[in-house]
This record gives structure tokens, sequence and C-alpha cells, in this order.
């Protein structure tokens, strides 16, 4: 295997999908063999995942029976971490549809090898994302006011609201992607389930296989659907974070209510999402031997979207302060002055070298082949990303227009639990996502192989 | 029902007008027992009805008219009496609060006895019992020690002192004795004499706090006001000479940073310019006046002074050029000095030889001060009291184990009197230090009258019946029970109400008018008194003192330890409502810190908040340090009223007491002790210590948050603004214009119309419908808080009212009146130092303040009251995702707290950050959070929902208080009259500064206000269109020679 891996190298990424040694056979092997009762280490990572998701949900527990006052919220700064996890976490989300869908649209192949993992990550993504704006209210019992359902008191909700627009947008987002997820298992759960030793196992693959056989009508129905559901989810990888930036963009504090917002935030979701599906993969190939599966040429090609991704976010912060420099607004000039300069200096120069800075490093080939380098860069842009949403947040309503609210937000241990609390949820899904469900697709990564030979009759 | 209503239904007919609650007061107390709800209620008693009681405020020496108001038996708010000549409805913070006095939860529950450290509840008759065997045993050596008392009770304490041979004492922390000693000099008047400052047209303040404690604060407010509105002619100045700009001198227009202790020198430069200039009125005195003021040349004042002979000389002339109607007042921290009778003295010369005397400093109303005793004649009792002169003391109504320094030997020397009573209705220091304590009820729950003042006769009638779960009873009462169980005679009443009512004989054969005594009664109880027409009793000059030069401080800094706005001398700390209000010069909340300068803490190497330590040599304090530029760099200031060891749980270990830096001294022509001028040493302080700010930054940035006009830009614009409308408009001006005229924003570029930005051209007489209401409509149509699309559309058609406020800059003076009627109106919880300094501050209206020139020379720091804008399109609106907060068809930004999910967008979207998030639950009883425990919670308005955890509120224009106005009106089938209505803030501003009403009746004054000159809108550009309208603040030049 080892000589595959340095073989693949050496042909530098021509092909989409190595050749050699995978065959069919192997390749269901590989694959497939993800799946089952899992390991020593497994079992370590995923205590470890729910002891620290007990500790965030006993945060959770103190915000809802005390109160969002054990947080470090105050006038002016109401929201804070709260807001940064959830669009930090859609901004995670976004990745996976871009890679299925529009890359599929595109026919752009080297997404077969990684579109799964991407597509896990989404649907994980917005559970996690979507928890931040059920718990941040202060009464989340009374949550489900923000849908539109008819009732005896008449009520209705304000679609004015971009919170509404968000309730809408994060709910539509996450139907469309878990949908898109599910469709693209079927028939790799199939073969799942056809090798299924454990009755359990073999009900949870049959009931995602939705009574696969291989047919050939099954297949041109499935690719029918594919194609449908791609075409549906594309629009949403622009329209859901342009929806949440405009939570922002809409309203007129200085330093968030700017046309920008859209385009800058979709890129920024796209950026961090890229970043997450390479830590994830870095991992992943090496923790199950994959090298040959999910290989160098498409690591290089995802960083190739990471770097464009940086342009535009840093092409974005740049022409955000030329717009406050150029502006009339003297609120929106000192807010930008106090981002760079001011009491968060330091969150804003985390997020600038971490998302504009060291990404430029992917410039280079060597850089972007390296597999460390990679995983540290990642690490980067998703610690800048977070930042990146902290920093707009905070900076600008701590500085509003009336200098006599202007105080400083401080975090408290509360949000730290909130913070390492969405990764815990996150990658609570995610381990057992990859001990459960194929996290490969099997049926595509086939169609690049070569047709087994036959004898001529 | 309850049988808490002893009396039978004919006493309690014949009570009606009287008010329920304070007949019951008035009569045997019953038992305290449950509460029970009216199963048949009372004939008399509405549920849902306020009833109101005029009555007097006790909270300080001044007394102004107040009525309480009272629902369902509960007194649960307290507003100036408007028809009383104290006051004149206005009422300050302090009296604001003293609801809270009533409800502390840490009032003394029953008589109670100590042994050792220990506290044991005792009943009534035992107690009495003890302390009358005492009192008989005691003939000779007993004393009274009072604050200053007056009226009937003064009298009643007279009699049985007489009558038991003790000596009745009244003591005050502010005494007065530099002004009663100097004007006795001076004007042989022993006593204060009013300011009027409505006749002034230049004021002078020699460090007097007259907008916060001294004299007659609310009533000097509202004159003060008045004069500030002055400005057709140059008049309205205000001048502060003070080391240490405090509230009051903040609203100058000059600040002369004079020398520590130099006041004096000041004082008489200034008259030496005058009568060397022959600028005042000729007088017979002349002679004596030069001569007196002979040495004080502008040069020489200068030197001594550190203020610049140009500047003494042109103040001077200023002060002049109002012939006979300057004003300048010695008083505060100034009269408190090592020199203060001079000083006053110095002080009345200058009014004298500016010819003020008799047009506004006036014996006419003067505060009645006699009896008080100076501090050197208290310090000479304390020397009695060490001597053992005295078996048994009673105290009530004065607290001087807080409030005399530690050297005064107060403490130890009351400790040698045999036995020592209390009547104090809580525990404060000097309670603690005695052995018994009959707790006297509450000024609002017992009878009573004050004459505060000359001419006035002030009575106190129970808001409510007291409280049943304290075992209190009137201080008459007690008094007079002990003097019965020491069986002592003489002429008083059963009971102190008898006693009251016997004593007012005097008042009806005087004021009676032909009336039968109990109608004379009642029509005095019904009006809070009875007064005469202010007389004024003119004064000549009657000897002239012989000036010397002040010595210079010798110490590397002057010790200025301040009389607290919020605190009084101390005894308005046990109340959480005036711990939470922030002080208005630093804006802290809930503490002590030093003032210090920032080069001086720059140079000891301190940040704000940081610890300093300042060493006198009577003691030395470590306190955060608070960087003020409003302070010379020879002084630091503390102020009083905290740091008390005892007194509640809100007063108890906050801060330290600014006393304890004090050294021994005083003023010997007056006995007053000497606040100002220690020498004191700075340092760098060890420990960690927290300040908490409830405003943090207080530079506006050029955000034009808090606007001022100049004098000459609003003459011009007046001009033009009358030209304009005799053109037939009929719009008022538009802000646009009066901005562009004034140039008051810095921002011209947002003025200045784009290609896309020009109104739109229309045909004559277009008329856009109103759903169409947009930014291309001229903008005199368009921001006009009427063209609001939703009173226009079919949503509000009907609707006859858009609520409004017009706030004049001008008249806030700064003093938080309104900040507390708030808290007391809408059931706001007071939070706490950790949340205030974290940003949680609950108070639906605050005071910004803010320093746009702060260094000596001309002054310009502003103070603009905040609260929800009620903005026509507010931002809150649109993005709350329920319609929690949403617009009513009366222009109201209402939110509805149990729609509210708390999202918290409105806040993030409020550009006035006017809403108030409530973080933890407050409105739980059984949570640690609760705010308003027992019987605090008593006082909650009914008429308000206390909001629970998790919901957004804000100010709603008092809505309830709109709603009770309009039914009213309603029932009796007639039109709400302008000024009918009127919010909390806007009912107790002592300035009136706030003015509410219909913006919808052209003859409103909050109409004419709104559309009349001076008017802006906070943040106007970004076309929020608020309901609240502000009138900018007129500023002087004073600066300028030929201005002046």
């Amino acid at each position: 295997m080892s000589s595959a891996i340095s073989k693949n190298i050496a042909v530098d990424g021509v092909n989409d999908v190595p050749d050699r040694p995978v065959t069919q056979k192997t390749l269901n092997d590989d694959v497939l063999s993800m799946v089952g009762w899992p390991g020593k280490v497994w079992w370590a990572l995923f205590l470890f995942d729910l002891i620290v998701l007990a500790v965030a949900l006993a945060a959770v527990r103190n915000l809802i029976v005390q109160g969002w006052g054990v947080s470090g919220f105050m006038r002016p700064v109401m929201w804070a971490v709260d807001i940064t996890n959830f669009v930090f976490w859609v901004g995670i989300a976004h990745c996976g549809t871009l890679v299925s869908a529009v890359l599929f649209l595109f026919r752009s192949h080297f997404r077969r090898a990684v579109y799964r993992i991407a597509e896990a990550m989404t649907v994980f993504g917005v559970l996690t994302a979507a928890m931040f704006p059920a718990i941040h209210t202060g009464r989340p019992w009374f949550d489900y006011w923000l849908f539109p359902y008819p009732n005896q008191r008449q009520l209705w909700t304000n679609i004015r609201s971009p919170l509404e627009w968000d309730v809408f947008a994060v709910n539509t987002y996450l139907t469309v992607s878990s949908i898109f997820f599910l469709v693209g298992l079927i028939p790799d759960c199939a073969a799942a389930r056809d090798r299924a030793k454990h009755p359990v196992l073999k009900l949870i693959y049959t009931i995602f296989s939705f009574g696969w056989t291989g047919a050939n009508y099954q297949w041109k129905h499935f690719y029918g659907a594919y194609l449908f559901f791609a075409a549906l989810a594309t629009p949403l990888v622009f329209s859901v974070h342009s929806v949440v930036s405009w939570d922002f963009a809409m309203a007129q504090t200085p330093g968030w209510h700017s046309t920008l917002f859209a385009p800058y935030f979709v890129a920024g979701a796209i950026f961090s999402g890229v970043g997450m599906v390479i830590f994830l993969l870095v991992i992943i190939r090496k923790g199950f031997n994959l090298q040959h599966l999910v290989t160098i040429d498409h690591m290089e090609k995802l960083a190739k979207l990471v770097l464009l991704t940086s342009c535009m976010v840093g092409y974005s912060y740049l022409t955000e302060f030329f717009m406050a420099w150029y502006g009339p607004s003297k609120a929106e000039r000192d807010v930008f002055w106090f981002r760079a300069t001011g009491h968060y200096w330091w969150a804003f120069w985390i997020m600038f070298s971490c998302n504009v800075i060291f990404p430029m490093s992917l410039w280079f080939k060597p850089v972007r082949r390296n597999m460390t380098a990679l995983l540290v860069l990642s690490i980067l842009v998703n610690i800048g990303m977070w930042f990146e949403r902290f920093v707009i947040i905070v900076t600008s309503l701590t500085r509003t227009f009336n200098p006599a609210n202007w105080f400083y937000y401080k975090i408290s241990i509360t949000e730290l639990a909130l913070i390492v609390g969405s990764f815990a949820w996150f990658f609570m899904f995610f381990l057992v996502f990859v001990r459960v469900l194929p996290a490969f697709s099997i049926s595509e990564i086939k169609e690049t192989l070569p047709m087994p030979k036959r004898r001529a009759h | 029902m309850s049988d808490s209503v002893v009396f039978s239904r004919r006493d309690f007919l014949k009570l009606v007008g009287v008010g329920v609650a304070g007949a019951a007061a008035g009569c045997a107390k019953p038992p305290a027992d449950k509460l029970y709800p009216y199963l048949v209620a009372p004939d008399d008693i509405l549920p849902g009805v306020p009833y109101f009681y005029a009555s007097t405020c006790r909270e300080c020496p001044v007394g102004c008219g107040v009525v309480v108001r009272a629902r369902e038996g509960r007194a649960i708010k307290i507003e100036g009496n408007t028809q009383h000549p104290i006051g004149q409805g206005g009422l300050c913070a302090r009296g604001q609060s003293s609801l809270q006095g009533l409800y502390d939860p840490d009032r003394v529950k029953s008589p109670m006895v100590r042994t050792g450290t220990t506290w044991k509840s005792v009943t009534w008759d035992e107690a009495v019992a003890t302390v009358g065997e005492k009192l008989g045993a005691a003939r000779g050596r007993t004393l009274l020690l009072t604050g200053l008392e007056s009226g009937s009770l003064r009298a009643l304490e007279g009699a049985i002192a007489a009558a038991a041979g003790a000596r009745h004492v009244m003591w005050e922390a502010f005494g007065y004795e530099a002004v009663r000693a100097a004007n006795l000099k001076t004007f042989g008047v022993a006593g204060m004499p009013r300011y009027a400052f409505e006749s002034a047209r230049c004021v002078v303040s020699f460090g007097a706090d007259f907008l916060e404690t001294f004299g007659q604060p609310v009533s000097q407010a509202r004159g003060f006001a008045a004069m500030r509105a002055k400005h057709e002619d140059g008049a309205g100045h205000f001048i502060s000479v003070e080391p240490r700009l405090g509230l009051t001198g903040a609203n100058a227009d000059e600040w002369v940073a004079v020398r520590p202790g130099t006041e004096l020198s000041l004082a008489l430069g200034m008259a030496h310019v005058i009568l060397a200039e022959n600028l005042g009125p000729a007088l017979a005195e002349r002679g004596a006046l030069v001569s007196a003021v002979a040495a004080f040349t502008p040069e020489a004042v200068a030197a001594q002074t550190d203020v610049p002979a140009e500047t003494i000389q042109r103040i001077a002339r200023l002060f002049a050029a109002s012939k006979g109607h300057g004003l300048a007042v010695a008083g505060g921290i100034a009269t408190q000095g090592a020199n203060a009778t001079a000083l006053v003295a110095a002080v009345n010369l200058l009014n004298y030889a500016a010819g003020n005397v008799g047009n506004t400093v006036l014996f006419d109303r003067p505060l009645a001060l006699d009896g008080l005793a100076s501090f050197a004649e208290f310090a000479a009792l304390t020397q009695e009291m060490a001597d053992g002169a005295f078996d048994l003391a009673f105290v009530h109504g004065a607290n001087p184990a807080y409030a005399t320094p530690a050297w005064a030997g107060f403490a130890d020397a009351f400790g040698k009197v045999g036995y020592k009573v209390s009547l104090s209705g809580t525990l404060d220091e000097t309670a603690a230090l005695c052995d018994m304590i009959l707790p006297s009820s509450h000024a609002l729950e017992s009878w009573g009258d004050a004459q505060t003042a000359k001419g006035v006769w002030s009575l106190q009638q129970p808001g409510m019946r007291a409280l049943p779960m304290f075992e209190s009873r009137a201080t008459g009462d007690t008094l007079i029970a002990v003097a019965t169980a020491a069986g002592l005679t003489g002429s008083w009443g059963a009971t102190a109400f008898d006693d009251l009512k016997a004593r007012w004989a005097a008042v009806h054969s005087r004021f009676g008018n032909g009336r039968s005594f109990e109608q004379f009664w009642l029509d005095s109880v019904q009006a809070g008194g009875v007064w005469e027409p202010a007389a004024n009793t003119a004064v000549r000059w009657t000897g002239t003192p012989s000036f010397t030069a002040p010595a210079p401080v010798e110490g590397e800094f002057a010790l200025l330890v301040t009389p607290s706005n919020n605190f009084y001398d101390g005894r308005g700390a046990n109340k959480p409502w005036l711990q939470e209000l922030p002080d208005m010069t630093s804006k802290a909340v809930w503490g002590s810190w030093a003032e210090i300068h920032p080069e001086v803490a720059a140079k000891l190497g301190v940040k704000n908040g940081e610890a300093v330590v300042i060493e006198t040599s009577a003691g030395k304090l470590e306190v955060p340090a608070y960087l003020y530029k409003g302070i010379r760099k020879d002084a630091v200031a503390l102020s009083l009223g905290q740091g008390h060891s005892a007194y509640g749980r809100y007063a108890q270990s906050r801060g330290v007491n600014a006393l304890a830096l004090v050294p021994k001294g005083t003023d010997e022509a007056s006995g007053a002790l000497a606040y100002q001028g220690a020498a004191a040493k700075l340092s760098r302080g060890t420990k960690a210590m927290a300040l908490y700010l409830q405003q943090a930054e207080k530079n506006q940035h050029g955000r034009e948050i808090a606007q001022v006009i100049p004098v000459a830009a609003l003459l011009a614009g007046s001009a033009h603004g009358n030209g304009h409308a005799a053109a037939g408009e009929g719009h008022g001006h538009s802000l646009g214009r009066l901005t562009e005229k004034g140039g008051i924003l810095s921002e011209e570029v947002q003025q200045k119309p784009g290609k896309y930005t020009e109104p739109l051209a229309r045909p004559e007489g277009y008329q856009p419908p109103a759903h169409s209401i947009s930014a291309f409509e001229p903008k005199e149509k368009v921001r006009h808080p009427r063209s609001n699309p939703v009173t226009e559309g079919s949503y509000g058609k009907n609707a006859k009212h858009r609520w409004a406020m017009a706030i004049d800059l001008t008249a806030c003076n700064g003093c938080s009146a309104c900040v507390v009627a708030c808290y007391a109106e809408n059931n706001i919880p007071v939070v706490g130092p950790e949340l205030i300094h974290k940003g949680r501050e609950m108070a639906w209206i605050r005071i910004d303040r803010f320093e746009d020139k702060l260094s000596g020379g001309a002054n310009d720091v502003r103070f603009i009251p905040s609260m929800c804008q009620h903005c026509s399109d507010a931002p809150c609106e649109m993005v709350c995702p329920v319609y929690a907060t949403y617009h009513n068809p009366e222009g109201l930004n209402a939110q509805v707290y149990n729609r509210c999910v708390g999202t918290r967008y409105c806040s993030n979207n409020c550009p006035y950050k006017a809403r108030a998030f409530n973080w933890f639950d407050y409105s739980a009883p059984e949570k640690t959070t609760f705010a308003f425990p027992e019987p605090l919670n008593w006082q909650l308005n009914p008429d308000v929902t206390v909001r629970s955890k998790g919901v957004m509120e804000k100010c709603t224009m008092c809505v309830q208080r709109i709603l009770e106005g309009k039914g009213n009106a309603r029932d009796e089938k007639r039109d709400l009259r302008d000024g009918e209505i009127q919010t909390a803030c806007a009912q107790t501003c002592p300035t009136q500064a706030i003015t509410f009403g219909d913006l919808a009746d052209p003859a409103s004054a909050v109409h004419a206000k709104s559309y009349g000159e001076r008017k802006y809108w906070v943040l106007e550009e970004l076309h929020t269109r608020p309901g609240v309208t502000y009138l900018q603040k007129i500023q002087r030049e004073t600066t300028n020679e030929g201005h002046a």
C-alpha cells in the first residue's frame, strides 16, 4: 500500500481517483471496514466527547434555570458567543452542500472522494448551529413562537425580522441537506446491508437503503433524484449564509450595516467549511489508512479552494475598512478603527492573520501537498473564522452610536463551555457517523474504476 | 375581612377625606397580623383606584410638600405637591426614595434591649416601663438629642424635656453654622436667606451645591432653570468658583478653579473690582466696605487664588452688569472650612456691594434653622457626656456616631451616658450604641407637621397604616408614653395625634378665617398644610468684618470632603435606589472613590479604578481612584455618605466614610466642622479595588448626542424662524434647517442633498398617500413625528393621540430625580454593583454625562436624560421576530412582556441602547436574585407588570398613567386636558425639563416645544423619527470679554 501512495504522489494528480490498487473488491472492503464495532481509541474519544458535552449541558441548564445572567453578556453586547457559534457552525455546514451539489453540477470529479464526509459535516454542522438560536433566547421554552403556526391567540410572527428569515433559512437548509445526504447514502447502505451480520445493524442499513436492489430502474431514478436535489441545494449554498449575514446587515449598528455582508459571509462560510473538511479528511485518511482513496491530489484541490476563499475574505475585510473610511459615518469609522486597535485588537489580529495571512502560504505547492501543513492551516482557518464572527458581533456592539453605552464584554466560563460543547456535540455525531455509515461514497468512487474485465464467450 | 380595620364604619366615613390608612395609623395600633383580601370591601375603597394623601417629605431638613399615592392601602409612590410653596411639585431623588425607608426590610421590628452585643426583642409595655422608670430617676440628667425638629413634635419634645428637666439638643451634620454666623454678623439675622435664582441674571457660586444638598435644592433648581432659560440680553450666566467641579458646578458656563480654601479672597477680589470701579449701587456703608476689601486687589487675589487677575475683573464686571440681579452663593464644602464664616461674610459683602440683597438674596422664606446646635456646641455636649453629665439619653433623627469624625469622641462619650435609648426606626450606628431601641414609625406612616421655612406650616399625613410587620410607634407617642410612665405631667395630648391637633389650634386661630377647627383641619390636611404669602424681611448691612487672606493648604494635596447628592449626610445610604443611582460626577454606584486629576494619577502610577491611599493627620483610607479632570491638581475629593458600619444590608460595608480623613479643625467663628482643606498625601494603593461605573465613557466622540446652541446662534435663529413662520409655511422649522443654521451636526456631509436624496418634484398641493412616506418625500413632511405611517395609515386611523416628550437640556441639571421616580413608578429592580459594572443596569431612564470641555475656564458638561425615544421608525420593532415590541396606534413603542422570547435583537439594533434585559429572575421571591425582599415588594406599583427572567423591558412613557388619564377623561365625558397626564419623570423633575403630552394636539405644551426653537432629535441621521424631542442646551461664552 505504501508503494501505491508513493506512486500516487509521483503521478502528481492527473487522475481524480487512483486506478490502482483500488478495485471493486478492495473499495468495498476499505470503506465498509470502517463500519463496525469500534476500537479503544474510538471509545476513548467518544467518552471524552461525552464528558465535555455533559459540562456544556450543565452550562446550558444554568442558562435556562438561572437566566442568561450567568454569561458575560450585558448591554450593549447582548449577543456574543451564542450567535458567534451559530454563524460559525452554519458556515461550517456550507462546505458540504458546496462540495456535493455545486461541484456535482460542475462535474468536478475530485468531489467523489470527499463529499460524503462533507455532507455529514453539513448535517451535523446545521444541527449544531441550530442549537444556538434555540438556547440563546431569554425564554427558550417559548422558542416555538418563532414558527408561524396557527393559534387561537391569532398571533403571528414578524416576517420583517431577519431572525424570522433565519428560522426559515436554517430549517430549509437542514431539511434539504439531510435529504441530500440520505439519498446519496442509499446504494452504499445497500452494500453495507448485504454484508452486515448483526441484526440491529442489518435493520439500520435496511432502513437507510430504502429497498435498494441495484436494479437498473433504481439507478435511473437515483441519478435523476440526485441531480434534482443538487440543483435544489445549490441556491441554498448562497441563500442561507446570505440570510444569516442579514441578521447583521439589516440592523443599523455600525460595523453591521453593510451591503457587502452576504457575499462576504458566503465566501467566509465556504472558507471555514473547506477548512473543516480538510481537518476531518487529514485525520480520517490517516486514521483509517485511506490515503489511496483520498489522495494528495484531492487534498490539494481542497487547499486551492481554501486559498481562493481566503483571498475573497481578505478582500472583504479590506473593503469594509475602505468603505468605513470612504463613507460618511463617523460611527462606522470609529468602530473599524476600534476593531483593529481597540480593546479587542487581539481578536481582530487573530482573525486577520489566521484567515488572510497564514493561508497565503497555500500559494506554494509543497505547502498544499503537505498534510501536516494542511492540518495546521485548517485549524488556524477555523480559529480565524470563529474570531471573525466574534469580531463582527462583539466589536460592533461594543461601539455603537452613543458613547455613554460603551462597555466591554468579558467572556465567562459559561460561554467557554458553550464553545467546547458545540464541538463536542458536533463530534459526537461525527464519531458515530464514521462507525455506522459508509464515510466514503462507494458507488460514486466505483464509477471512476475500470469495469471488471470479463472473458469473451 | 381583615380585622386590621378596627374602628367602626361611622368613624371610617368621618375620616374619609383624611384618608383611611392615615386614620388607622393615628389611632391605636392593631396587632400585626396577616393580610386578607377584601371580601366585603369598604364602601369608599375602590380596588384599582389610587388615593392621594398630601404630606411632607422628611428626608432632609427642607421638608418639601409631597403627595403620597396609595393603592389598596399601600403607599406606592410619592410625588411633589404642586400646591406647596416648598418644592412646588418637584421632588429630588432622595425624596422619591423615602418610600424605601418606609419599606426598608432592615427596619427594627420591635422594641429591643441590648445585652452585650446581642439584641433581644421586648414588648412595648416592658420597654416603656423600663425607660419610664429611668426617665423618672434621671431628673435633670437627661439628654434628648435629635435632628432638626420643627412644629408640634419640637414643641412636644420641648414640653416633655421641660417636665423631665431634660436638655433638648438639635444637631444636623449640615447645620449651615457658617451661613448663620456670617448673616448674623453682616445682616443681623442668624438665618439662612432664600436665594431667588429665578430673579437672578448672573449667578456666581462659591462651592455651593445648591442643586444637590445646600439650602432648598428643589426650589433652587427650579429658580436656577428659570434663570438659565433667559438668554435674550446676555443674562443667565453661571460661574462656579470651586476647586472641584461637583454636579452643580458642572452646569456652569465657566469654572474658576480656585485654590482650595481661597474662595474668600476671590469673593473679596470681585467686590474690590466692583467697589473700585463703582459698578454697584450707591451705598451708605461704602467706606467700610472699601476698607474691608482694600487689601484684596485683583493682583493680590490672583496670587492667592491661582486665578488670573483678568479673570477676576472680568467675572466681577459680568456680575455687576446684572445691576442688582446678580447672585453670589457660598455653600457646600466651601462653607465647611477653616475660614467658612469669613467666606460667607465676604460673599454677603459681594452681594451687598453689587446691590443684590433684597433682589436675589431674600429673607422672605428662609429655612428655619433656629436652635440648631453647631458642631462646636455638639462637641461641647460630647464633652459633657464624657464627663458623665447624663444618666439617660434619647436619640432621634440624628446619627452622630456615623456623621462625626472619630476624633470628636462621640462613641466613647456616649458610652458614658448611663442609659441610652434610640428612637430610630433602623439600626443605625448611633442606635447600635444604645441600650434600647424604641422604633419610631416612618414619616410616611405617621402624623406630624413641620415648619421648615418661614410662613409655611406643613402637615405630614400618613400615606398608609403603619406597616404591620414592624411594631413601631410614632415618635411623639413613644415620648408621651415614656413621660406618662415616668409620672411626668405637662401640657401635651394623650397621643401624638391629639397633641398635634391641639397645637394646631394656634394655627387655626391665625388662618381659620371663620372655619370650624375640624373644617380647617380637614382643609389643611388635604392641602398639605397652610402657608402665607412670602413677605421679605428687609435686612441692612450691620457690620463689616475684617478679612485676612487665607493661608494656603500646607500639604501637597488639599482634602475635599463633599456632601453627596445621593446620600445627603449618609442617611440615604440604606436605600437601594440611591445606591444604584449613579453619582452624577463620576457615574459610580454602590461605593466610594477618590477623585484625583489624571495628571496626578499618572504621577502616582494609578489607573482609573485602581487603589489610591489618602493619608491625612486624622487617618488613612484606601479607595479606588476616579480620574477626573474637573478637580485641581492640588486637591483630592471624597464624597460623604458611605462606609456605614451598621444601618442595614444596603448601607453596610459599602465604600468608606470620608470623615475618617477629616482632621480636628473647625471654623472658629461659627463652630462648623472643616470638611475642606486638610493637607493630604496620596500614594499608590496595593489592594484590588472595584469602582463600579455606570457610564465609563464621558466623551461624546463628536456624536452630538447632547447638543448645545450658542446664544448668538439662537438669537439669530429665532429671528429667522419667526420670519419663516410669518410666511405661512405652517410646518415650524425643519430640523434640517436648524442644523444647517446652527452648524450643530459635525457631519456636514450627511446633511448635503445628493443625487438620489433630493426631494422628488411634485405638483402643487400633492398629498402623498399614507403608505408611501419615504425618504424621497420632502424633509418637512417626512421628519415629522405625526406623519407616521402607523398613525396615518388604516391601523391607527382612529387614534387621537401621538404621545411625545420634549426634554429641555437647558433646564436639565443632572439631579437624577427622574431616574429614581422611574424606579419607583415602574417596579424597576435594583441589581447591585457587580451587575451594574457588567453593564446590566435596569434603569429605564438614565442621565448621560458628557464632558466636552472640563479643564477650567469655559466649561461644557452636558447632561442628557436618555430613555426609549419611542421612534416612529423604530429599529427595534423591525427586528423582533414575534412582535413583542410593536408600535401602538398612539405612537408609543410598546413592549409586550408576555410575548417576548428574549432574542435581545431589539437592544442590539437600538441606537439609543434604551432597553434593559432581565438577565436573572429579579421578580421571583424564591430566587437569590430577587430584587424586592419583603416588605420592599409592598411598594410595587400594581399597575405595572413585574418583569420575569428573560424578557426585555424599557420605558413605556408610563403607559399606565396614560390609560388612567384617558379613563378618567372618558368617565367624565370630556377630552383630555394638556398636562393632565404626566409621566413619573416629568412629574418629579424639579426644573420641569421634561414635558410630556400629545403631539397631535397643536395647543399642547409638548407640541410647542417639539416644533419650537432649539429642537433636535438625537441621532437624527438614522431616521428613527423619535417621539422624544430634545431642546438644545443654551451655551454662553463667558471667556469672551465683549460678550459680557
